[in-house]
């Protein structure tokens, strides 16, 4: 135990090892364990580390001198044979340079997206301080929505707490129409989403930088509206927004009292920024986030055991005292709830694509190294010492690895606007001037350098003058088995990351392939307004006035979106201590009609049928979940309302196919109808345009001072799948750079298989070959690999996807075809540029190999 | 001939001090000590290599330590050519400073 304390920091004594080799100063470094085990026992051993790493640090620089202290002929002379060497092999050059600079862009690249993932939420003065309220169920799911009456509670009872604020997101509730009317001319008006209400806390607790206005004075009055840059743009063009009116809804005049940058990389993205009405504070309901400021020097522990059972000792839910309320910084908001997996995940990659760059070094460095071995050979006759040619050698790839981030960062230039449009990010190529990105880049080069360089500088020192010198052809066909694993390795993460790129863009065409039990083609979407909802019926008897007009109904939300979710059902049997977990939707009549979902059993809603107001229509999964065998005309109440089920439904997924089918009621109840918030339109495919324009025209003269727009429904099912369809692409990307670059240290080992082989070659086909054996000669031992590649990438790629599509409830069986045609491909890609080599090789003249002799 | 640097006699001297126990731990201690300055490890092969390099010590491996992550200690001890450039650095020292009277730091 004590001893394994005691050790001096393991990097600071490897680095010190490693510069420091010779024998010679075993004593410095025996006084330098003595010297910490002394400290460590006096001053404690963090202390003892820090003097450790400092003392090493400061005796580089000595052990360096006394090593490198040779003439400055000497150091010409090494930069001299490596420019000849860089000239004289110019394939290999091209294809290390070319290798490392793809390697390093993609580093670069990776690193400045981690960066900013990691930026997220940094630049609020009081970072520290904030945390997001969140409750977390039995099953250990941690839910960022909490109860709106939950905050304020807790900021009576805990004095910890210094504000709080909440997020009431207006926009995803109602539909919101703001109105600019100027001085003169037409008033400017649109449909909002991004409405948010909050606590007037708010601008005190986070800092988002004021472009008007300031965070004292911005929410002074309750009428108080903040908007961002890019809205008071869009309805005030180049005006002073400071002091306009905008109005809500046709009903409430807010004022504009700031604007807000509100930079990107915040987790919260807000258009509109009003008030938040005090009535909210008995409101147990949850649907949207809170965040609470903590005093600067509170104790978090504590403040986690005083707000554990909050929702136990308030709420009215029966079932409170199973959820635990707790608290999540602010600055690990981004990254949880699933993030955090990609930034590992493209680390990984990162590093990974970056071994392989090196790893093309070492093996061509190697492989070539016949060529040098005279060189050696000569230095160590003169007397240069082991270490010397080591340093020559590391010094050698620490200048091609300096090259080749020359051209990364072309590359990162070139490539930054495509990663922009893969990850939906705005990175810069100004990230890269600053000091901390300067040393960044150094280590890259030195450590690019270090780990491409170290094992051919040993290889290539440790040759015996005395053999490479005496014998005629100083190279022996001597397979290394190092070059063999490594080519091996390469090749694995290249099928690796083939494979699931394959196996993401099976499941996106599965997901988007799989009848989702309603048809969504032809489908309008029109936001709501007070007025038509209030003339609903008219207005939807008009539109049917129209030929191809075919159904009109109205909805919460689009159908493959709709995750509202409740516990306020009962039903007969059903067991008292259960709490229920039911999706909902309120509806209008023609509903099942518009989007053709198929009933099962009874009917749907009939249009202006009073009887149906309290009726339910349920999906066959709940009927299963109520245990009903019969469920036409049993009893079900649903918020209080007692009504009876007409119909069954077919199952349909009303949110993406990551979650479950849920159990689901519709109503049509009127009480509900002010979460009402999209009319749909059923069209038929038969000269749209009129139609369209007819719709428009209706709805104008319904409610003519609210703006006007449609969307088909069927375009914003994409966007559900985003995310997906991006990981595919970015793996796809870099499954290509790998296998670009693993073939490119394929081509170069291959020409120096078939140089290696001339003369073998050139009597082969003198004593009769035919091309296409000696094509098979060449190409047998990489074949050999890539297959032993593709048989240690496979498990590996099987486990990692499985665990992928745990993220589905509906997911595609993982083929095995798939991972066998990611073999092939990568097998053929291989076989062009061994292919090539092989048949330059197999069709060359033998008497231009032979003749030398 | 070239003549000692401060450096170089500083280290002789406390080689010379600690007579068998002179190795890097101790003389390092020791040359700390009385300049009231730090000194790297590193500082101090630095000079002691180079006074290995002029011959002015010679070095005696001791044995493999545990206490010292299993590295031996390397004792050093003063050449008959160290005494003399020792010598020569003191009588140099006294002759220069013989009569010299310094002017007062206080007035200045």
């Amino acid at each position: 135990m004590s001893s394994k304390k005691l050790a001096p920091p393991p990097l600071a004594a490897w680095l010190l090892k490693v510069i420091a080799s010779s024998s010679d100063y075993d004593p410095a470094f025996g006084d330098l364990v003595e010297t910490f085990e002394y400290i460590a026992e006096k001053e404690g051993t963090k202390k003892a580390k820090r003097w450790f790493w400092k003392e090493v640090l400061k005796s580089l620089s000595g052990f360096l001198k006394n090593r490198t202290h040779r003439s400055a002929a000497m150091i010409k002379n090494y930069i001299k044979i490596a420019y000849r060497n860089i000239s004289r092999n110019k394939t290999f050059t091209l294809i290390n340079t070319l290798g490392l600079a793809v390697g390093m862009a993609c580093f670069i690249l990776i690193t400045l997206w981690i960066q900013d993932e990691l930026s997220y939420d940094k630049f609020h003065t009081n970072k520290d301080d904030l945390y997001l309220l969140t409750i977390i169920h039995p099953n250990s799911i941690t839910d960022p929505n909490v109860p709106y009456a939950l905050a304020p509670r807790l900021a009576e009872e805990v004095p910890e707490i210094a504000h709080f604020t909440r997020i009431y997101s207006l926009g995803s509730i109602r539909t919101c129409t703001f109105k600019y009317q100027p001085s003169q001319g037409m008033p400017v008006m649109y449909y909002e989403t991004n409405v948010d209400l909050v606590d007037s806390s708010f601008f005190s607790m986070f800092s988002f930088p004021f472009v008007y206005g300031n965070a004292q004075t911005a929410f002074r009055d309750p009428h108080s509206l903040v908007i961002t840059e890019r809205i008071a743009a869009k309805y005030f063009g180049r005006e002073n927004p400071m002091g306009k009116t905008l109005t809500l809804n046709n009903q409430e005049d807010l004022i504009v009292t700031g604007v807000v940058d509100i930079p990107s990389n915040s987790h919260l993205q807000m258009d509109f920024i009003a008030r938040l009405p005090n009535r909210l504070d008995n409101d147990w309901n949850w649907r949207d986030p809170s965040y609470v400021l903590l005093r600067g020097n509170s104790s978090l522990p504590d403040v986690k055991d005083k707000i554990r059972g909050a929702l136990s000792r308030h709420s009215p839910y029966p079932f409170a005292d199973t959820l635990k309320v707790d608290v999540l910084p602010l600055t690990r908001v981004h990254l949880s709830f699933g993030r955090r997996m990609y930034v590992y995940i493209f680390s990984v990659i990162a590093v990974f694509i970056l071994l392989i760059a090196c790893v093309n070094y070492m093996n061509l460095a190697t492989a070539s190294s016949s060529n040098r071995v005279r060189e050696v050979g000569l230095r160590k006759v003169m007397g240069a010492k082991h270490q010397e040619l080591i340093q020559q050698f590391l010094g050698e790839s620490v200048l091609m690895s300096a090259i080749g981030l020359g051209l990364s960062l072309i590359l990162v230039r070139i490539g930054l606007p495509l990663i922009n449009s893969l990850t939906a990010k705005q990175l810069d190529f100004s990230l890269l001037y600053r000091h901390s990105m300067y040393l960044y880049l150094l280590g890259l080069i030195l450590i690019v350098g270090l780990v491409s360089g170290l094992y051919p500088a040993f290889f290539l020192s440790s040759n015996r003058p005395a053999e490479t010198l005496k014998t005629s052809s100083p190279f022996k066909a001597k397979r290394s088995s190092f070059r063999v694993v490594t080519v091996i390795g390469q090749f694995a993460v290249s099928v690796l990351l083939i494979a699931c790129t394959a196996v993401v863009f099976q499941q996106l065409d599965f997901i988007q392939k799989r009848p989702l039990g309603f048809s969504i083609d032809h489908v309008l979407k029109v936001p709501i307004n007070p007025i038509l909802l209030n003339r609903f019926q008219s207005y939807k008897n008009d539109l049917l006035q129209n030929a191809n007009v075919l159904n009109v109904t109205a909805g919460q939300s689009v159908p493959y979106e709709e995750d509202y979710k409740t516990s306020g059902v009962e039903w007969e049997g059903k067991d008292p201590e259960m709490s229920p977990n039911i999706r909902y939707s309120i509806v209008q009549s023609d509903y099942m009609e518009t989007f053709g979902m198929e009933v099962m059993e009874g009917r749907s809603f009939q249009s202006g049928s009073f009887a149906d107001m309290r009726n339910y229509v349920i999906n066959k999964e709940a009927a299963e979940y109520m245990g009903m065998q019969d469920p036409v005309g049993q009893k079900l109440v649903f918020w209080g309302t007692t009504g009876t089920i007409i119909g069954v439904v077919n199952n349909c997924h009303h949110v993406s196919l990551h979650r479950e089918i849920m159990p689901h009621i519709y109503t049509i109840y009127p009480r509900h109808y002010n979460a009402l918030k999209y009319v749909f339109v059923k069209i038929s495919s038969a000269n749209v345009p009129d139609t369209l324009e007819y719709i428009k025209e209706t709805s104008m003269s319904y409610a003519p001072n609210f703006p006007y727009q449609y969307n088909f429904i069927d375009q914003g099912i994409q966007t559900l799948y985003q995310s997906e369809h991006r990981l595919g692409r970015i793996f796809s990307a870099f499954a290509f750079l790998a296998i670009f670059i693993s073939c490119l240290g394929i081509f170069g080992l291959a020409s120096f298989t078939a140089e290696k082989r001339t003369k073998e070659i050139g009597i082969r086909k003198v004593l009769g070959a035919p091309v296409s054996h000696i094509v098979i000669l060449l190409s047998k031992e990489f074949s050999r690999w890539i297959l032993l590649a593709n048989l240690i990438a496979w498990p590996i790629g099987w486990y990692a996807m499985s665990k992928w599509l745990q993220n589905f409830a509906y997911r595609t069986g993982l083929n095995p075809l798939l991972f066998i045609f990611a073999g092939l491909l990568s097998l053929m890609v291989a076989a062009l540029p061994v292919g090539y080599q092989a048949v330059k090789a197999a069709v060359a003249d033998p008497v231009d190999s032979l003749r030398y002799e | 001939m070239k003549f000692l640097s401060r450096q170089e006699e500083l280290l002789l001297l406390s080689i010379l001090r600690l007579r068998e126990n002179a190795y890097g731990v101790p003389i390092r201690l020791h040359v700390c000590d009385v300049t009231d300055k730090y000194w790297s490890i590193g500082a101090i092969y630095d000079v002691l290599d180079r006074l290995t390099r002029k011959g002015l010590v010679s070095t005696i491996s001791g044995e493999p330590e545990k206490k010292r992550g299993g590295k031996s200690k390397r004792f050093y001890r003063i050449t008959k050519q160290g005494v003399r450039a020792l010598e020569e650095v003191r009588e140099l020292q006294q002759k220069t400073w013989i009569d010299i009277s310094m002017p007062s730091l206080k007035n200045r």
